[in-house]
């Protein structure tokens, strides 16, 4: 139980290198559904994966000595990127999800 | 319990140009392994593939068991690269609890380090940073630990400290370190390989670094 509580921690880490960004283009993304609906989906969407994209280009360059104190605790590469981009990817459904029942 | 950490079959190349060809290391617990050689012989690139951070032909074995990614067992492995790797915001007080382990005990062994563990590691010293990133590597529970380079940075004192702790802990894990600063690693390992031209040489005195180039007569 300790150590998965302990991956979480460390995925939460490496999560705020780069969730500030990210995140507010999700707010961006759902603000612009909000406003124009389904017509700006296919626009957003792409937007967001294009970012996200960007995101990880950077980020992997600018953070990859970082990896090493992730790998000393048994997380590797693929598990960082695969756990966190899947969590960001679920927030950005989810908002959306609610902006359409709520608008 | 003795436990064998043993790499060969190693082939590494970079761009048509053979790297590693020739290895054959073997690291024991209860021992330290010197591991030495000129700037671009490839020690870095032995102790990631070892590792499993760099990816190439190779047998990688631990008590006669292959493991492709030694890295997913933080039981068997750690390493500590030549650079920092530890996270600028994390606290002190984070990372000894990250590797379990006890902070008095650390700031106990290097008092300078007291009532600073709520510090983030970014607002230490290049050296002190150095010092706590082997440290708790280091003190962590696993059987082997590749370092490279540790003594970069350390002054004097923190390395006869550092040599110390090291001499210590060897006797619950195998210890794998290289250093340019070669008169430290000669000081405390039990054994010695030098990397020449992509192949190990089981050295036994200066002599042998001498007759290798690895350092002049």
């Amino acid at each position: 139980m300790f150590r998965y509580l302990k991956t979480i921690q460390a995925l939460c880490t490496f999560y705020k290198s780069y969730c500030f960004l990210s995140v507010l283009i999700t707010f961006f993304c759902v603000r612009t559904f909000w406003l124009y609906g389904f017509a700006s989906f296919a626009g957003i969407f792409w937007l967001k994966i294009l970012t996200l994209g960007i995101i990880f280009f950077f980020v992997n360059q600018l953070k990859k000595k970082e990896y090493y104190y992730y790998r000393n605790l048994g997380i590797g590469k693929t598990l960082l990127w695969t756990a966190t981009l899947l969590f960001d990817f679920v927030l950005f459904v989810v908002l959306l999800i609610l902006t359409n029942q709520y608008s | 319990m003795k436990h064998v950490l043993e790499a060969d079959g190693i082939q590494l190349e970079f761009n048509g140009r053979k790297i590693l060809s020739d290895i054959y290391l073997k690291c024991e617990t209860g021992k330290i392994t010197g591991l030495l050689g000129r700037n671009g012989q490839g020690k870095s690139c032995l102790m990631n593939i070892i590792y499993g951070s760099l990816a190439c032909e190779k047998s990688v074995r631990f008590d006669r068991i292959s493991i492709k990614e030694p890295y997913k067992r933080t039981d068997l492995i750690r390493y500590l690269p030549q650079f920092h790797y530890l996270p600028k915001s994390l606290s002190l007080h984070r990372i000894f609890t990250d590797f379990e382990l006890e902070y008095s005990a650390f700031s106990g062994r290097f008092p300078e380090f007291m009532g600073k563990q709520k510090d983030t590691i970014g607002r230490l010293s290049g050296g002190e940073r150095r010092l706590v990133e082997m440290y708790v590597l280091v003190k962590s529970k696993s059987q082997f630990v590749l370092l490279d380079e540790p003594f970069t940075q350390l002054n004097p004192i923190q390395i006869e400290k550092a040599k110390l702790l090291l001499q210590e802990e060897k006797e619950n894990k195998g210890l794998l370190i290289t250093d340019h600063i070669y008169r430290h690693v000669l000081d405390i390992a039990d054994t010695i390989y030098t990397l020449s031209q992509g192949k190990t040489h089981t050295t036994k005195d200066i002599t042998d670094l001498e007759r290798l180039g690895y350092i002049s007569s």
